[in-house]
């Protein structure tokens, strides 16, 4: 199932694409609006009327300031590199913000996972709703803050990934570890260097199975090894 | 010109029997250290060895595909080693398609001719 919802995804998304290139070159029509909503299980699918308007289709409040909460709908509409996501938060406000998933191909695919494995995230906005920010938290959590002031680590610690932070342009994506006696650690990885993907998704795939992981940290608390499962 | 590989493969960093011709198993533990430029990957077989091999994950991103696929579903998986532990062939089925009878003490490598 969770694999399904991605595969729908990828082709809705693909289908957008298509779409909009055939009729540029058919005709100057433009095509109507339509937009694609991915919608969490169990949620109302609800009609929104997007012929007004071709750029992007609001799903709720705009994300202004700090928000956290649980990712109801990706509504990827005509706009082929801005993405909305939808929180509703504890008191079932819907917020919506809005990234451009060329530039942050990073949040995309963390927020991706979050609404594919229901993972609790907290989203920082601007004054327009862009999202500038974000924390994803294993399940069975409490909301994360985007705070990730921990021990720096230094050294090799086995535990769990309990948080992965992106905020701030420019600034390291920082994994928090929490350790068999409870104390927590932050380490951090440059999008930019060469082993990032791997690892990255490496710590991905620790924070939504929730298993065992054994991280070495170097000098900057930068991430000079990862080793995932038991 | 012929565009060669780096002439030096780099030694195994994970622990265990390094890996040499087919195994079966479960993958539980994949390392990416700066310590390698390689990845590693902990594959267990069904009499509890632990066998470690190697691979490069950008040269070969299907193959590492389907090993973390492996880890996450807790699927089994038939690796084979080659020179120097270098996984060169990874194979995944679905959950009920066991690679190996995980009872009795048969060599798991059987399971290459008794599968279609």
């Amino acid at each position: 199932m969770r694999f399904l919802n991605r595969l729908v995804d990828r082709t809705q998304t693909t289908r957008v694409a298509g779409a909009r290139k055939k009729s540029h070159a058919a005709s100057l029509h433009y095509p109507e609006a339509r937009d694609f909503g991915i919608m969490k299980k169990g949620s109302r699918v609800r009609n929104i009327d997007s012929s007004v308007n071709l750029g992007l289709v609001r799903g709720g409040i705009p994300l202004t300031g700090v928000k956290g909460g649980f990712l109801t709908r990706i509504i990827d509409s005509n706009d082929l590199e801005n993405v909305n996501f939808v929180i509703r938060t504890g008191e079932g406000a819907l917020y919506c913000g809005q990234l451009n998933i060329v530039t942050h191909e990073n949040r995309n695919n963390l927020l991706m996972m979050a609404l594919d494995y229901g993972l609790p995230v907290t989203l920082s906005g601007d004054d327009s709703g862009n999202i500038t920010g974000l924390a994803v938290a294993k399940s069975d959590s409490p909301i994360p803050s985007l705070n990730s002031a921990f021990l720096k680590l230094q050294d090799t610690r086995t535990g769990t990934v309990v948080r992965i932070v992106d905020k701030d342009p420019g600034s390291a994506v920082t994994y928090v570890l929490q350790t068999s006696d409870g104390s927590r650690y932050c380490a951090q990885m440059w999008p930019n260097r060469d082993n990032y993907d791997n690892r990255n998704s490496l710590f991905m795939m620790a924070l939504r199975m929730n298993i065992p992981v054994t991280i070495t940290g170097g000098a900057n608390h930068e991430v000079t090894a990862i080793a995932v499962g038991s | 010109m012929k565009i060669r590989s780096s002439p030096v493969i780099p030694s195994l960093i994970c622990p265990g029997v390094p890996l040499d011709g087919a195994q079966a198993g479960v993958v539980v533990r994949i390392i990416d250290s700066d310590a390698s430029v390689y990845a590693n990957y902990l594959v267990q077989t069904a009499d509890g060895t632990q066998y470690c091999g190697q691979m490069d994950v950008r040269r070969r991103r299907n193959r590492d595909a389907l090993l973390r696929l492996a880890l996450e579903s807790g699927r089994s998986v038939m690796v084979i080693g080659g020179i120097n532990s270098y996984v060169k062939a990874a194979m995944v089925g679905a959950p009920s398609h066991a690679l190996f009878e995980s009872t009795g003490g048969s060599n798991p490598n059987d399971a290459r001719s008794g599968r279609p």
